[in-house]
């Protein structure tokens, strides 16, 4: 039901220094309804600092935050009518189950009959109905996010914020409720604004992305659009693997490599540019002929199910993957072994050569 | 290696029997008076014992209603007012009481205290019940604001961050959140304000008048040589203080809630009474709390009358000695037991902290009478008798911080120090020792401070000994006002000095 839009918004903080921080950058945001939208950069990015505003536990410098076209920026957190999931759970530790899961309703002054219900459904929903009086030091780090999840819910909020809700748990813990967490929200048809810095979560759990870097948004579409269409360096280089070469143009088809040719079929814009390929682009040939590259095999990564290729050419590692299809096979190539491969101009990416590429590349 | 862990039991046994047989057992002695009936119990002993307990209650009610307010702004405000005020709280806690006593008498109950900002030509109070709760507030009100603003520090944000997001006013989160988990701080600052009421003297008998408090009346029991009544009264007292203890440290980490009754409204509105609120604590702090303690230094403008005469030489040099000699002794004995306490795992730790607890919530002119019973035994000389009797009262003052202190140190420190090839003596010197530093400063000044400040046992212990709290009851007594005035703001002046220092070294701490 809700739409979130945000229009002109700009956070400034005053650090111990007494220095101004920019912590939002003139953000303009449409954040579609009943869609699992996640907020996605590394620390430090402002994707915090947008949820928190959102909520309305902190005040926007400059700018608005819309519900359905209704500006609700100066209304205080309790009139917002949300549900927030914590990263570190708080969970009321002096209250059991029960009564953490019927603050929200309590507090707004429902009937008991009604309060009852809303913990029932809500408990049941993250199965953690059983357990209704036991007290938070009982429960594991899953459990007590359940319950977390539970109470935000009791309210009948239609919009979720999360911040950072798996990452204070154990890797598996969280990928599974990860799952869980996608399929209560898609079935209960919530919106729900997720930060996280993990992509691999984001990628996962999300039908929305929206990358932010430095306070600023840096793409915005699906994890296939993101993935396969990234806009800038810094989004190919942190969602997913990518390899990055420095080209030339030719021709209006055609680049040079660091002296090999490509072939490309769309239109080059640029004179110089950088070009990206993820690892599972690169075709990995035993014997020469059509390979572009060669290198020596720095580093071999066994990942189960495909092999990590590093492959170190004249000192800069490109990754490539190979996919282990039948057990049987023995691995062709070992550490130290000369390779060639290729790329394809079908595969790549291109984007204009930037000042300082390191800074591009850099993950914060 | 095998001699130096020895040498390490050896110590800890000394501190520990210092501590038993030096602190513990003189304190609780007169306990042991249940055995051979050397009491004496009557209607005037009961009556002082309820009357104390009456202005305890009520000075403790009062500390709750304004300084539960108080130490939550000056918890979760940043403004430069509420950093002032913090600053200024701990004034009158280590302001030496006989000295707070006649500020404050002064201040309400002379024509040019208060009275003169009302234009009427007598006090606003005489002395009695009214001035000695408003005394006792005074010096009282210090240890709930600090014992509750920690304990609102350690309350994570998110709780109330999360209770806000749920749909919670401030008033309903700060009532069914925050109110229940900073409880045990509510409960240890309830304990000391009400045992420091009780205990009491010095300042008690500048604006007593005719009314006696327990502690009050046990010195002058004692001094007029009826022993039996003072020992009986400062059993009640002792026993009573051991009583508070136990009960409410079951009340301890207890936290439940009733969360039956909320009334989103009606705790919207109050949520919204934040002006009023402030303004109402503001003056009390600034007319009850502030004004009141500095006043001794307002009066003695124009009134003082600077005498050094032989008698107030000789208390200076005498509370001073007595001071540092018993600060010493405490700290040697005190850092062994400390660092036994906070290491140990075991149940002698614990057994160690509720005795030291005991002995910090004994009245000190029950303290006093105790161990002039326990120490004549043995000791003819007041003066040591009298040095032995601080020795008890300031240890649990110094132990305390070293022990909190020691228990802030990650026994990884140690292990790293130790598996980089430091022996004991090298992680002491450079890992520990340094650690602690701040807390040995800051808990020699307040068992100093205190030691100086202190009027109830020494006026227990001897009736001949001067100190200069004593000589200031004394000249207060003789209503020789001027000279009060001038010690006061003497002592006052030392007493700042420390507190100067005291934040110097706790701010180098948190920053």
């Amino acid at each position: 039901m809700p739409k979130v839009e945000i229009i002109g918004l700009t956070k400034k903080f005053k650090s111990a220094k007494d220095e101004e921080i920019l912590a939002l950058d003139n953000l303009n945001l449409n954040i579609p309804s009943k869609k699992y939208s996640t907020l996605l950069g590394p620390s430090g990015c402002g994707k915090t600092t947008l949820l928190r505003i959102i909520t309305g536990l902190i005040s926007p410098t400059k700018g608005q935050v819309l519900f359905n076209k209704e500006d609700v920026s100066l209304r205080p957190p309790q009139e917002r009518d949300i549900g927030f999931v914590f990263q570190h759970f708080s969970i009321f530790p002096h209250m059991d189950v029960w009564h953490n899961t019927a603050y929200g309703p309590l507090v707004r002054g429902w009937e008991k009959e009604d309060i009852a219900k809303a913990v029932k459904i809500n408990l049941k929903l993250v199965g953690l109905d059983d357990r209704a009086k036991a007290l938070p030091h009982e429960l594991s780090g899953g459990m007590r996010q359940r319950l977390g999840l539970a109470r935000a819910l009791a309210t009948h909020a239609k919009l979720l914020l999360l911040d950072e809700p798996l990452s204070a748990l154990d890797a598996k813990i969280g990928a599974y409720l990860r799952y869980e967490l996608r399929k209560i929200v898609k079935n209960n048809r919530l919106t729900a604004i997720h930060v996280t810095h993990n992509q691999e979560e984001a990628m996962m759990i999300s039908d929305n992305i929206i990358l932010m870097r430095k306070g600023r948004i840096v793409q915005t579409g699906s994890p296939v659009e993101l993935y396969n269409y990234p806009k800038t360096i810094f989004a190919a280089n942190f969602i997913g693997k990518c390899n990055f070469f420095t080209a030339r143009k030719l021709s209006d088809n055609l680049i040079d490599i660091g002296g090999r040719k490509l072939a490309v079929k769309k239109n080059i814009k640029y004179d110089e540019m950088v070009i990206g390929i993820r690892p599972e682009k690169i075709h990995l040939k035993s014997h020469p002929g059509q390979a572009l590259f060669t290198g020596k095999i720095d580093l071999i990564n066994f990942l189960g199910h495909l092999y990590e290729y590093r492959i170190n050419v004249n000192g800069n590692i490109i990754k490539a993957y190979k996919r282990i299809k039948d057990d049987k096979l023995p691995e062709k190539y070992r550490e130290g072994d000369k390779v060639n491969f290729s790329i394809s101009g079908d595969d790549i990416f291109i984007f204009p050569k930037p000042k300082d590429i390191k800074k591009e590349l850099s993950l914060d | 290696m095998r001699n130096k862990v020895n040498w390490r039991k050896l110590i800890f046994i000394f501190a520990a029997i210092f501590f038993i047989f030096v602190i513990f057992l003189p304190a609780v002695f007169i306990l042991s008076n249940i055995l051979h009936g050397g009491a004496i119990l009557n209607w005037q002993i009961f009556k002082a014992v309820l009357i104390s307990f009456f202005i305890g209650l009520v000075v403790l009610l009062i500390d709750l209603a304004f300084g539960l307010p108080l130490a939550w702004v000056l918890a979760r405000s940043r403004s430069k007012m509420a950093r002032l005020v913090d600053s200024l709280i701990d004034l009158s806690l280590v302001m030496p009481t006989a000295a707070l006593g006649l500020s404050v008498y002064l201040y309400w109950g002379e024509k040019i205290g208060l009275a003169r900002l009302f234009g009427l030509k007598e006090g606003l109070f005489d002395k009695g019940i009214m001035m000695i709760i408003l005394l006792h507030v005074v010096f009282t009100i210090p240890y709930i604001i600090r014992s509750i603003s920690a304990a609102i520090r350690q309350i994570e944000d998110s709780y109330t961050e999360a209770a806000v997001t749920l749909g919670a006013y401030p008033f309903t989160s700060f009532r069914t959140i925050s109110l229940p988990l900073f409880r045990d701080g509510i409960i240890n600052g309830s304990i000391l304000a009400f045992t420091r009421s009780l205990s009491e003297t010095g300042a008690t008998m500048m604006v007593a008048g005719l009314v006696s408090t327990a502690p009050v009346l046990a010195v002058n029991l004692k001094n007029a040589g009826e022993l039996p009544q003072a020992i009986g009264l400062s059993m009640i007292l002792i026993a009573s203080a051991i009583f508070i203890l136990i009960g409410a440290k079951a009340m301890l980490g207890q936290k439940t809630i009733n969360l039956d009754h909320v009334y989103p409204r009606l705790e919207k509105r109050i949520g919204k009474l934040t002006i009023p609120r402030n303004l109402m604590i503001g003056l009390f702090f600034i007319f009850v709390i502030f004004l009141p303690t500095i006043f001794i230094i307002l009066y003695s403008f124009g009134n003082w009358e600077a005498v050094f005469s032989e008698t107030i030489i000789k208390s200076i040099i005498i509370s001073f000695a007595v001071a540092f000699v018993v600060t010493v002794i405490n700290l040697i004995f005190a850092l062994p037991l400390a660092y036994m306490i906070a290491r140990s795992k075991s149940f002698f730790g614990k057994l160690f902290d509720s005795m030291n607890e005991i002995v910090l919530l004994v009245p000190t002119s029950a303290l006093g009478i105790s161990l002039v019973l326990f120490w004549s035994n043995f000791l003819s000389f007041e003066y040591i008798i009298l040095i032995l009797t601080h020795l008890c009262f300031s240890f649990p003052l110094l132990l305390k911080p070293l022990v909190v202190a020691f228990r802030d140190i990650p026994l990884d420190l140690e292990e790293a120090a130790h598996s980089l090839g430091a022996n004991s003596k090298q992680v002491l010197k450079t890992i520990l020792f340094p650690l602690v530093i701040p807390a040995i400063i800051a808990g020699s000044i307040m068992a100093f401070m205190r030691s100086l400040s202190e009027t109830g046992a020494t006026l227990a212990v001897s009736s001949q000994i001067q100190t200069v709290p004593v000589l200031i009851v004394n000249l207060v007594q003789d209503a020789k006002f001027g000279q009060a005035a001038f010690i006061s703001t003497l002592l006052f002046a030392v007493a700042l000095l420390f507190l100067l220092i005291l934040k110097y070294f706790t701010y180098r701490k948190n920053h």
